[in-house]
């Protein structure tokens, strides 16, 4: 877009359109702006406003004690009535593991997934399709709980992993970090399916050929001809999966035992039994901002505005 | 195009549905009580019956965790609520963030009903904000029907040694923190942050064993402890019930050093749209006949002396559910921490840290 | 695009991700069957969850409530999203705007939905002093899903629209088709599968949202995430997994529906030709 630097007035062509730059982006405005007013109105501001309940305070009985002051911000960074410690962070890296991991899998699932479901024919393809979405019809708790008495000592999977050595006796998967994995990845699997299976859709399958042609192999050409095409799915696919799963804590919580701690759980604590809203104000605006800029950054750096 | 119609005919109607609901509410507003619950604390029977007799329709909102309870109050308001149940813990708080108001007693005569060591509690002490709902107790529910009940210890959990199979802990902060402080032979409403600490210490000490499971609510714990995955775990009193009644092999406790019990109490909200429905909810709550059924169906004790009459001695003297007067003695209400909801707080957090 | 054949490992992979999906699923439906009532065990074949669900009208007034928020919300959320989407794509914004529309669209997909919640709700209570419109009830809890749901919707359509390209529009544009009539014939049919797969993502995520909608509900618009959620913590009452078995039977049998008429379709198709 090396137009930007005519002036707006400047007639340009546009969607092979003669027309000036600045009839384009009313007319822009008036698409996007029944959605950007809703999200001003209903997202922007009332964060914007979190971010100034984030520097008040607990007041008695948890009021909110409006004297601002930096106070939370030393809290999250460590400095707490016990003296310095390392928890905060400690549950930010944890929250972070459990969320890449599990969007590692996701991926690792859905890429094939989406793919088989692609390979079929037209109607029974819609058909696959929907029909990774059903089970999300079904709430969440009941699901997870349905996996806690699956991985109970007495069910087939344990079975499975004792025929293999995998499990002593009387042990079973759950709780424990397998059964957590199982939970995410089960749960949010859906979601990194539907953007894969929709890049998946429009492959332009002559680049392929056109690889194959040129004596690439099978991986070179599944890199450079089909990956490199799915970016833009495969990023949108990332987001949908990462930053769920970074705030989820009721599956960490079920089929984990509740030992520890999520990013999640710190925040839900806050607004609930510390009734600390200041702080739990903070701890939210900072995992905002940080995933913002993360997410911007990474669609910037990750290509010309894929997502 | 014919999509994009539908979607329009649906939407039209749903700003109708929303507007009639509107015109609807007014008219309605005088007829109904609200009250803000617990899920599954009240027979359904109730419902019906209670419209029969007093002619108001009773729509129940639900709540899972009673401080999610006081978020959404203090965030959206109470005008839409007549009764709210809140536990013992959470009164003083809601008195001062204005969320209940005072109660007109005048306007129950039922409220003669209400047994004497329930009158003036500690969290209400001038009875002007609170009508006893029903009262539990907290303690341990375990599989081994050769130890006494009287004779178990926090150290059956806590102490490496003599653990005898997995086990769970209670995941609420307050609650579990007060258990681990009393353990320690402190009071279970210190605020002191050296008692608090060593509290913490205890806890995670018990983490480290290989026979602890995790934390749990009181549900959780008492189907781990049936399923036979948890040899014992800390549970209300009502669930150790119907666990033990499912298997007899279980048994309950309330340990030596001391437990805590809870009253769950109604309120009156501080803007009821109701009042005077509200105080008739109350009423037949403290109904004889009414609070033995309650008591039955949700398998939690009475503060109403009159339904003690008419409840059958087998649940009367079941001493899971009614606890005998040494045990009671054994047991704390919890307070309101006040300032030290933080050192509560960061305590939990290093706990489920580390 | 023609049947591609794929490797063997990847359709195992595919069926095993298949089978993670649908494992929890049996059970529920094997559990609204039980007659044990904690499932740990089977305790025989029983009906009574089911008859139970005909006399429960809490379940009732929920089931209705959910749904009616469902398809209000993903309907208003996916053409405000597709709309939103397309205007960010075609329009030559400047470098600042872009960011700004980058944001705007990330804000809600990071953001915890307990802080969504508390910062919607605190709005509301300013918007309240003005008029009452915003009393919690259907009206603010259906503006909670579809700021919600927004964001999602404009995700994946624009990942499909990036892929498209400007040079299909020029290409009908030198055909002859107006603007209006690029976009309409050549633009939007591609788009639907992504605006479909937009609406369902939105459609799922009201469905399961429980902390915005305790927060932004009133007495009178109880959903099914509320009544459900004390499971959580009650212990899930075999209601609920019979209930839960009724709309998994009824969304699968859409779905077939759906496919039968589909390949008939594709069978007079294939006939004609």
């Amino acid at each position: 877009m090396n137009l930007s630097r005519f002036s707006p007035m400047t007639t340009e062509v546009f969607e092979g359109k003669l027309t000036t730059r600045s009839r384009m982006r009313a007319f822009g405005a008036l698409l996007t702006g029944p959605g950007i007013l809703w999200l001003i109105i209903f997202l922007l501001l009332p964060t914007l406003f979190l971010m100034v309940l984030a520097f008040a305070q607990r007041g008695a009985y948890g009021s909110i004690n409006w004297d601002f002051s930096v106070e939370n911000l030393k809290r999250l960074v460590g400095f707490s009535s016990f003296g310095w410690s390392a928890d905060n962070l400690i549950i930010l890296g944890r929250s972070l593991k459990i969320a890449t991991v599990t969007t590692i899998l996701c991926i690792a699932f859905g890429l094939p997934m989406a793919f088989w479901i692609a390979s079929h024919g037209k109607s029974m393809r819609a058909f696959l399709f929907a029909l990774i979405m059903v089970p999300s019809c079904t709430n969440l708790v009941i699901r997870t709980a349905a996996w806690m008495l699956l991985l109970g000592p007495d069910m087939f999977p344990a079975s499975i992993a004792r025929f293999f050595g995998l499990l002593g006796e009387g042990e079973s998967l759950y709780p424990g970090t397998f059964a957590v994995y199982i939970g995410m990845v089960s749960s949010m699997l859906p979601f990194a399916v539907l953007p894969l299976y929709t890049s998946v859709e429009r492959l332009d399958w002559g680049i392929v050929e056109a690889s194959r042609d040129l004596y690439a192999g099978p991986i070179r050409t599944f890199y450079h001809g089909i990956l490199s095409q799915m970016m833009p799915g495969i990023i949108a696919s990332v987001i949908l999966t990462l930053v769920p799963s970074l705030g989820m804590y009721v599956i960490s919580d079920l089929l984990g035992g509740g030992k520890y701690m999520l990013i999640g759980n710190l925040i839900q604590q806050q607004f609930g039994s510390a009734m600390d809203w200041p702080f739990g104000a903070m701890l939210g605006s900072v995992l905002i901002i940080c995933s913002v800029v993360s997410l911007i950054i990474f669609q910037r750096v990750g290509g010309k505005n894929f997502v | 195009m014919k999509k994009i119609l539908l979607a329009l005919t649906l939407l039209a109607t749903f700003a109708l549905f929303v507007g009639c609901n509107d015109e609807q509410k007014s008219a309605e507003k005088s007829k109904k009580v609200t009250v803000m619950i617990y899920s599954e604390y009240i027979d359904p029977e109730m419902l019906t019956e209670f419209e029969l007799k007093t002619g108001f329709k009773l729509q129940l909102e639900l709540y899972e965790a009673q401080e999610e309870m006081i978020s959404k109050l203090q965030a959206s308001g109470t005008s839409q609520y007549d009764v709210i149940i809140a536990s013992d813990v959470v009164i003083q708080q809601m008195v001062h963030l204005n969320l209940i108001g005072k109660i007109d007693t005048n306007k129950i005569p039922n409220r003669t009903n209400i047994a004497d060591q329930f009158r003036n509690p500690s969290y209400d002490p001038t009875n002007d904000y609170t009508i006893p709902y029903l009262w539990g107790t907290t303690g341990i529910l375990y599989r081994d029907s050769t130890v006494d009940p009287m004779k178990v210890s926090y150290s059956m959990l806590f102490d490496a040694k003599q653990t005898k199979g997995n086990f769970s802990l209670l995941e609420e902060s307050r609650s579990m923190l007060s258990m681990a402080l009393q353990a320690k032979g402190y009071d279970a409403n210190s605020v002191n942050q050296k008692e608090i600490n060593e509290a913490v210490e205890y806890i995670l000490q018990a983490k480290k064993d290989p026979h602890f499971l995790g934390f749990d609510g009181s549900v959780g714990g008492k189907d781990k402890v049936l399923s036979k995955m948890d040899w014992a775990a800390i549970v209300f009193n009502g669930e150790a019930m119907a666990a033990i009644n499912e298997d007899p092999e279980l048994r309950f406790a309330i340990p030596t050093e001391g437990s805590f019990m809870w009253v769950d109490a109604m309120t009156l909200s501080s803007k009821a749209p109701n009042v005077e429905g509200a105080y008739a909810f109350m009423n037949y709550i403290l109904e004889a006949k009414t609070g033995a059924q309650l008591a039955k169906y949700i398998n939690y004790a009475t503060p109403n002396k009159a339904s003690l009459e008419v409840i059958d001695a087998e649940f009367k003297n079941n001493r899971v559910i009614n606890p005998s007067e040494e045990e009671i003695r054994r047991m704390v209400f919890l307070k309101d921490p006040g300032e030290a909801a933080r050192l509560f707080d960061e305590a939990w957090t290093i706990v489920k840290t580390r | 695009m023609s049947r591609r054949k794929i490797p063997l490992f990847a359709t195992i992979i595919a069926i095993i991700g298949f089978i993670l999906l649908y494992l929890p699923m049996f059970l529920v439906v094997e559990q609204s069957f039980n007659a044990s009532k904690h499932g740990q065990s089977w305790g025989g074949f029983t009906l009574d969850w089911y008859t139970g669900l005909w006399s429960n009208t809490m379940v009732q007034t929920t089931t209705v409530n959910t749904l009616i928020l469902a398809v209000v919300s993903t309907l208003i959320a996916t053409v405000i999203g597709t709309l939103l989407a397309i205007g960010i794509h075609r329009t030559p914004w400047g470098k600042k705007m872009g960011y700004f529309y980058d944001m705007s669209i990330n804000v809600p997909v990071v953001t915890p939905d307990i802080l969504m919640a508390i910062a919607l709700v605190s709005v509301f209570t300013l918007f309240r002093s003005w008029t009452s419109f915003f009393d919690p009830g259907m009206l603010t809890m259906t503006i909670a899903h579809v700021t919600l749901e927004i964001s999602f919707v404009v995700l994946v359509v624009q990942s499909r629209l990036v892929g498209i390209g400007k040079d299909q529009i020029e290409a009908a544009r030198d055909l002859y088709a107006s603007t209006a009539g690029a976009w309409f014939r050549v633009i939007l049919p591609q788009l639907s599968t992504a605006i479909v797969s937009g609406a369902m993502l939105a459609f799922t995520l009201s469905l399961d949202d429980f902390i915005l909608s305790f927060f932004t509900s009133g007495p009178d618009s109880q959903t099914l995430p509320l009544y459900i959620y004390g499971s959580l913590k009650r212990g899930i009452s075999p209601q609920v997994h019979a209930l839960s078995t009724i709309i998994f039977g009824l969304t699968l049998f859409v779905m077939v529906l759906m496919v039968l008429k589909g390949i008939r379709k594709e069978r007079k198709f294939s006939r004609k030709k």
